[in-house]
């Protein structure tokens, strides 16, 4: 295409006619390669925003480097953080108009901080925040269906929000970056660490916008309260890693999530490793110790490494999850092959780190309580809804009645295997599922003791291990009595379910220690045994009569539970196929 | 008074029907223990406006909200130009041809008139070239082309319900859906409505359209279908359905011999019972179609009979509409 400049005009005018025309061109571009990044553009860059977005992030940045300015010592100050050198009597040194003489690049990496501070927090809690309230407004607006029925893929729609939505939050951090990057470099950081830090933060930004998205989508009963939810759990990941400490077990992990972290190993020209706001602490309190596996996940581009691979590896978890329920809604929250993946990747994340712990047992025990976490959370995300199970109970009905007619083919033999729909089927009960993602969690366990065997801990990996069944038995038959709620007709039964799962997870031992039942005595074992913390008995040597007990009420109560819900499934799926066929 | 016994017209065979556009075989929805589109079959042929009543609650929505892909059904399939799709959420053919307006038409409130329906033209892959001319084509068939700079915000109900009408026909869909779209209309609006859905039925969009107006419908619909319950409980021909339900009447008065005149339509076929209403004025309840009673007119007067006033009259669509229920709830 070619512009056509009229000569006859004025040289203000054709320049504005050739600007408008390359602006179009653009948006052109843009929307061919994605209509819904040039729909978001289009209703946010508008001469009001941009003006207000340029002005604010002027005024952040004046804020905050004469903020600092105005700190530095004037002459006759006593000692003073930003005084190059400090006499015997606590002054200045000064130079010969008897100004002190100020380093430099001491205050400009304070400035670079700052800046580096608002840039991580608007980034990561502003763009959450925008992204949420965007999909959740589309949501109760109806408009979110009008894209699901474009033939546009859900990967283009979703890119062109991640893109579009914040982009005058992106525009206002651009304008930040000439003043950080400067400060940056006056501060004797050198220009590849700014890129990397630039690029950690990208990738921190993707996870947290990936997981903002899929929440707006997952939560959309909430009625736009999950915008504040979803910003507020935002920021206090963030806060739980603020402080820069080694703290030797999987907790370390929220420290990957703040990529002001990378800035740590500051070293100003001159002054060392000298340390101050906001990484605190003598050495970043052995942080540089950290490690994943063998891995030093501490030092700086272990660091950078571990936190690129962790925020890409949970981004790309959450960006397949929210791809799923934002092409099928009614889904439920991830597939069952999905949380296998997801499983093995949070346990190797979370023994890695545990193995820090030189103790077996403390390592057993930190796993063991992270991951009962993890289980938890997942069981809720694998339950299927009543119409869900309904529509597969009918399903599997119709199938044992057309099974005779079915056609024999390789590609799906393994999915016509018995049972295997239990293994990959959306509807269907997620008890085997379930079982599997808790025998991952065991597997990587087992794995991770054989890492410490290697290492020359030679304990004893039974008690970890049957720590780990039991709290899986419990857990499996949380499971079976949520699904068993789930099934039943009652209005709030979500919130029957949840009452359920923390009275047996949290609430009883909370009722245990509060009746003062000794863990070390025959009766008051078995029912610690009994609960989602048998920790504490396995550790001091349980006796055989209470383990068997203990073993012989899990598996009764799962294999009744188990029976009663087939059997419910099984009434429900013939029930539900009579209903449809009846021509009333 | 005199009548006589009701003798049905046998209805004359349609011609051969094309394929159908779009059809729908069993089609079930189930919420929980409620059914709420029970085993429907319903086909769509090229170029009809097909016309769905039922009571509020009766399913229209879910049904329609299943064949356009919104909503996936318990049971059943839609089958499009001679494709089967079950679950065809992601289907980017059907996607392509299927338009639909929901009866709250959501618009956004940031993009102006043109910036919306470029926005939908390119999510629905029309070509740049195509596009601007598409764009005011569009514009101009929904009158909003004086409008195409302002927000959605500034635009009337009329115009939105415009607005989100050319949003669902921007692709040039095969079928185009509609859910309620006149719903808190006024009479005019309804009117200038009515063109543009008979100037896309004249470019040979197929129509599948809801509403409680059944005045609107009577007059473009070519097709019309009953819901009642979740159940497709009538799907027919418009003049069809006023040959088999309505009850049509003529009302004959003469200048000569009420006699020699009962005498005469007592011979007509058509003619089911006569009623004299006064001296020299006969009602008659009548089956056929506007041509039978154009005959029936011509042979009184070929014998002879002379003809004061001859006045055919018939149950509109909504009488029929509420006889069905009521005969639907007696059974």
């Amino acid at each position: 295409m070619t512009f056509k400049v009229s000569t006859n005009k004025s040289p203000k005018r054709s320049t504005n006619k050739l600007f408008s025309k390359l602006s179009e061109l653009t948006f052109e571009q843009v929307g061919r390669l994605n209509p819904q990044l040039l729909r978001e553009w289009q209703g946010r860059l508008r001469w009001r925003n941009l003006i207000i977005t340029g002005l604010l992030s002027f005024v952040i940045q004046s804020v905050l480097f004469f903020q600092r300015y105005t700190q530095l010592p004037v002459a006759y100050q006593g000692s003073h953080g930003y005084c190059l050198t400090t006499l015997e009597n606590g002054k200045c040194l000064t130079n010969a108009n008897n100004q002190p003489i100020i380093n430099w690049p001491f205050l400009w990496a304070d400035i670079f901080h700052d800046l580096s501070l608002v840039l991580v927090w608007g980034l990561i809690v502003g763009g959450v925040y925008l992204l949420a309230a965007d999909l959740a407004k589309e949501t109760r607006r109806g408009t979110l269906n009008f894209l699901r029925m474009s033939p546009q893929p859900g990967r283009q729609i979703l890119i062109g929000k991640l893109l579009g939505v914040p982009i005058l939050l992106y525009l206002g951090v651009g304008m930040l970056l000439p003043l950080h990057i400067a400060m940056g470099l006056m501060g004797s950081y050198p220009l590849s660490r700014l890129l990397t830090f630039y690029g950690l933060l990208a990738a921190v930004s993707f996870c947290f916008y990936a997981a903002a998205l899929w929440f707006a989508l997952m939560a959309k009963g909430l009625q736009g309260f999950q915008t504040w939810l979803i910003a507020g759990l935002s920021a206090g990941l963030l806060f739980m890693g603020w402080d820069l400490q080694h703290l030797g077990f999987s907790a370390d992990w929220f420290h990957f999530f703040n990529p002001l972290h990378f800035l740590a190993n500051w070293e100003v020209q001159g002054l060392g490793d000298k340390t101050t706001w906001p990484f605190l602490g003598q050495h970043l309190n052995g942080f540089r110790s950290l490690s994943w596996f063998i891995f030093p996940a501490g030092e700086a581009l272990g660091f950078f490494v571990f936190s690129m691979l962790n925020a890409l590896g949970l981004g790309l978890c959450f960006w397949a999850v929210l791809e799923r329920k934002y092409q099928m809604p009614t889904s439920t929250l991830i597939s069952k092959p999905q949380s296998y993946g997801i499983t093995l990747w949070l346990s190797l994340i979370v023994a890695g780190l545990d193995l820090q712990n030189t103790q077996y047992s403390n390592m057993a025990w930190t796993y063991s309580f992270s991951m009962l976490f993890w289980s938890v959370l997942l069981l809720f995300l694998l339950l299927p809804s009543k119409q869900q199970l309904l529509d597969w109970t009918r399903y599997r009905h119709q199938q044992v009645r057309s099974s005779s007619a079915r056609v024999f083919s390789w590609r799906s033999l393994w999915q016509h295997l018995p049972g295997a729909d239990f293994l990959y089927h959306d509807g269907s009960p997620a008890v085997i599922a379930f079982a599997v993602n808790l025998g991952i969690i065991g597997g990587v366990f087992l794995m991770g003791h054989h890492l410490m065997g290697l290492g020359g801990d030679n304990s004893d990996y039974s008690p970890g291990t049957l720590d780990w069944a039991i709290i899986s038995a419990l857990l499996i038959t949380c499971y079976l009595l949520v699904q068993w709620i789930a099934l039943s007709n009652l209005l709030h039964w979500r919130w029957l379910a949840f009452g359920t799962v923390a009275a047996i997870v949290v609430g009883a031992p909370i009722v245990l220690m509060m009746l003062g039942i000794n863990q070390y005595s025959a009766p008051g074992s078995f029912l610690w045994l009994a609960t989602a913390f048998p920790h504490s008995v396995m550790d001091d040597g349980v006796g055989l009569g209470s383990l068997s007990a203990a073993i012989a009420l899990h598996t009764a109560l799962i294999a009744s539970l188990s029976w009663v819900l087939s059997r419910r499934c099984q009434v429900l799926g013939q029930s539900e196929w009579k209903a449809l066929m009846s021509k009333e | 008074m005199t009548s006589a016994p009701v003798r049905h017209k046998a209805i004359p065979t349609p011609p051969p029907l094309p394929s159908p556009t779009l059809s729908v075989r069993n089609l079930t929805k189930r919420y929980q223990r409620t059914t709420v589109v029970n085993d429907i079959d319903l086909d769509l042929y090229p170029g009809e406006i097909y016309g769905l009543i039922g009571p509020n609650g009766a399913g229209n929505t879910t049904l329609m909200s299943m064949m356009v892909g919104a909503e996936v059904p318990t049971l059943g399939k839609v089958i499009f130009e001679g494709e089967t799709f079950r679950h065809y959420r992601n289907s980017p053919r059907l996607q392509r041809c299927i338009g639909f307006l929901p009866d709250d038409y959501p618009l956004y409130d940031d993009l102006s008139v043109c910036q919306y329906l470029e926005y939908f033209a390119r999510l629905y892959g029309i070509a740049p070239k195509l596009r601007r001319d598409r764009l005011y084509d569009i514009l101009d068939l929904v009158q909003l082309s004086s409008k195409h700079r302002s927000r959605s915000t500034e635009l009337s109900r009329v115009m939105k319900q415009r607005l989100g009408l050319a949003r669902a026909i921007i692709h040039r869909p095969s079928v185009l859906v509609l859910d309620e779209p006149v719903s808190g209309l006024d009479p005019v609006a309804r009117l200038e409505f009515r063109d543009i859905i008979k100037t896309l039925q004249r470019d040979g969009m197929t129509v599948l359209i809801s509403s409680h107006v059944l005045s609107d419908l009577a007059d473009f619909c070519t097709t019309i279908g009953i819901m009642e319950l979740g159940y497709l409980v009538e799907s027919a021909p418009l003049d069809e359905l006023y040959q088999r339900l309505s009850r049509q009447q003529i009302f004959i008065a003469t200048l000569g011999d009420d006699q020699a005149l009962a005498e005469t339509l007592r011979k007509q076929s058509c003619v089911l019972s006569q009623t004299q209403v006064s001296e020299q004025e006969i009602c008659v309840d009548f089956a056929g179609d506007e041509q039978t009673a154009g005959d029936l007119l011509r042979s009184l007067i070929a014998s002879g009979i002379p003809i004061r006033q001859f006045n055919h009259t018939r149950e509109d669509l909504e009488t029929i509409f509420l006889k069905h229920l009521d005969h639907k709830q007696v059974s």
